[in-house]
């Protein structure tokens, strides 16, 4: 079954820097769903339990990263999708407040394809464990 | 740099039409600060909006690999982290190194695809930091910043090297030679509508049929993919009439700001070529005539600062482009003196033609010192707008 991934970020720039990523090498196949704002991402994951990862914007308009994370923690929404959140230059207080409110992980910006894949295959690992 | 850093070059355009309506909303915006700063107002409630647009700057041209950008983007950051901290520390000078360091940002990223000039950069870079090093609050976060930037300065060199800068006229004609493809598509299409009148249906002639409607499906994937490639947002026109109308008040002595709408739509880049240059006459005519002196205006009590309003809209497939100003209006009278000067009396008692007056060559109300505006400026506005 191909992977399915879900981006939020405003930036339409970014997202097709996660979709050429996503369509390359081991990765390609890979179904991404895209959300410019936090309001419909959070929509998106309710739709879509089988999510292997959620990359999530720090900054962006109508619900930010943080706020996302937060609701998703208060309202149980299946806590088995890691949520990646997504910072340019971020401090490592704010690296804590997102962990704190249920990041599984941590990803700066600039980042390059093989940053990506390396997440991605971390979350694969992790998945691999919980099932097994 | 090494050739991992370009993993996203490829998106170099897409890098410009995101960025671009960006930096010419910073410049657009400081250029307002720097108007609300002469009025003693610490325009406090801009910076907050500014940092987020230069922080996505930043982000973006780093992501990009674009280092000359990304620092002129943090170090104006930086300035605005500092004002909101110390909002004692405007002055024109540094209003003056907002404006132009947008102006600088504008140019980057504009100019993104083609090679950027990191020495500009770390020029202005160094500005800031001495701006920033000089008062007694640069705070080492501040500097641990500007220590970073000047890192990366010398990596700028070729950050986009599998991108392709392509001629416009290369594009026209792709364009043109995609028309002529269309029509031999259709005329093969009639001929087999021709010939399948003729003969029985064969399983040769309906994959012919199939073959010739796919081809069709091509062509217009083909010319719709063209036109998006040629299309460009106003903004990369309206983008520096801010900068320009500031300039040019500030020569008139009039004060006045430009308040733009709707420079995302997208544009034919064609079109936006012709447009620049009789928008700038129009934009001019609008200071140095449209906006009276701040003494004209007292007496007709109105603010002191006039105001153009240049606003671009989508109306039923047509781009509409309005340069309003509040200044005194076309004096009727005065325009038609000229017109009877000049012979053009008959022309002039026409109801439907007297709205044309003004932008007629030849007609021009600028006191013979004023070099930009004038006959020129209405005869080229005009012409290009036909």
């Amino acid at each position: 079954m191909p992977n399915a991934f879900l981006v939020v970020d405003d930036s339409k720039l970014h997202q097709k820097m996660y979709k050429l990523v996503f369509s390359q090498g081991s990765l390609a196949g890979s179904t991404v769903y895209q959300a410019t704002n936090g309001r419909e991402g959070y929509a998106l994951l309710a739709a879509h339990p089988e999510l292997a990862l959620v990359f999530l914007d720090l900054n962006m308009p109508e619900m930010n990263g943080l706020e996302f994370l937060e609701r998703r923690g208060a309202e149980k929404l299946h806590p088995h999708v890691p949520i990646v959140l997504v910072t340019t230059e971020g401090t490592p207080e704010d690296e804590a407040r997102g962990r704190a409110a249920g990041a599984w992980d941590y990803l700066r910006k600039p980042f390059q394809p093989a940053d990506l894949e390396r997440v991605v295959a971390r979350a694969f690992e992790h998945a691999a464990k919980r099932s097994a | 740099m090494d050739a991992d850093d370009n993993a996203f070059s490829e998106l170099i355009e897409d890098y410009i039409v995101e960025c671009l309506p960006l930096a010419e909303q910073v410049g657009d915006t400081f250029v307002e600060l720097e108007r609300r700063w002469r009025d003693g107002d610490e325009g406090a409630d801009l910076l907050d909006p500014l940092r987020g647009r230069l922080h996505t700057l930043k982000g973006n041209s780093a992501m990009m690999g674009l280092a000359p950008a990304q620092a002129v983007a943090h170090a104006l950051e930086d300035v605005c982290a500092l004002l909101r901290s110390e909002p004692a520390r405007r002055s024109d000078e540094v209003a003056a190194l907002l404006v132009g360091g947008s102006g600088l940002l504008i140019d980057l990223v504009r100019s993104a695809a083609n090679g950027s000039k990191p020495e500009v950069a770390a020029a202005f870079v160094e500005q800031v930091r001495s701006l920033l090093d000089a008062g007694p609050a640069a705070s080492p976060r501040r500097r641990r910043g500007d220590r970073r930037v000047t890192d990366r300065r010398s990596d700028a060199a070729d950050s986009s090297t599998s991108v392709v800068r392509v001629d416009f006229r290369r594009l026209d004609a792709m364009l043109e030679v995609l028309g002529e493809g269309m029509i031999e598509q259709e005329a093969v299409a009639e001929l087999y509508r021709r010939l399948a009148r003729k003969v029985r249906a064969t399983d040769e002639l309906s994959d012919l049929d199939r073959g010739l409607l796919a081809l069709r499906k091509t062509l217009k994937r083909l010319e719709g993919i063209l036109m998006e490639t040629r299309l460009l947002p106003i903004s990369s026109v309206f983008g520096r009439f801010p900068r320009l109308v500031r300039d040019l008040a500030q020569t008139e002595k009039k004060p006045v700001r430009v308040v733009a709408a709707g420079e995302e739509i997208p544009l034919d880049k064609a079109i936006l070529d012709r447009i620049g240059e009789p928008l700038v006459h129009l934009l001019t005519n609008a200071v140095v005539h449209g906006i009276e002196s701040p003494k004209e205006r007292a007496l007709a009590q109105k603010p002191a600062e006039g105001t153009i309003d240049l606003r671009a809209t989508s109306e039923s497939g047509r781009v509409v482009i309005r340069i309003t100003d509040d200044g005194g209006g076309l004096d009727d009278a005065k325009i038609l003196a000229k017109a009877k000067a000049l012979g053009l009396e008959s022309r002039a008692a026409d109801p439907e033609e007297g709205g044309t007056w003004s932008p007629m060559p030849f007609t021009s109300w600028a006191e013979p010192s004023r070099s930009r505006a004038g006959r020129v400026g209405g005869r080229a506005s005009r012409s290009t707008c036909r």
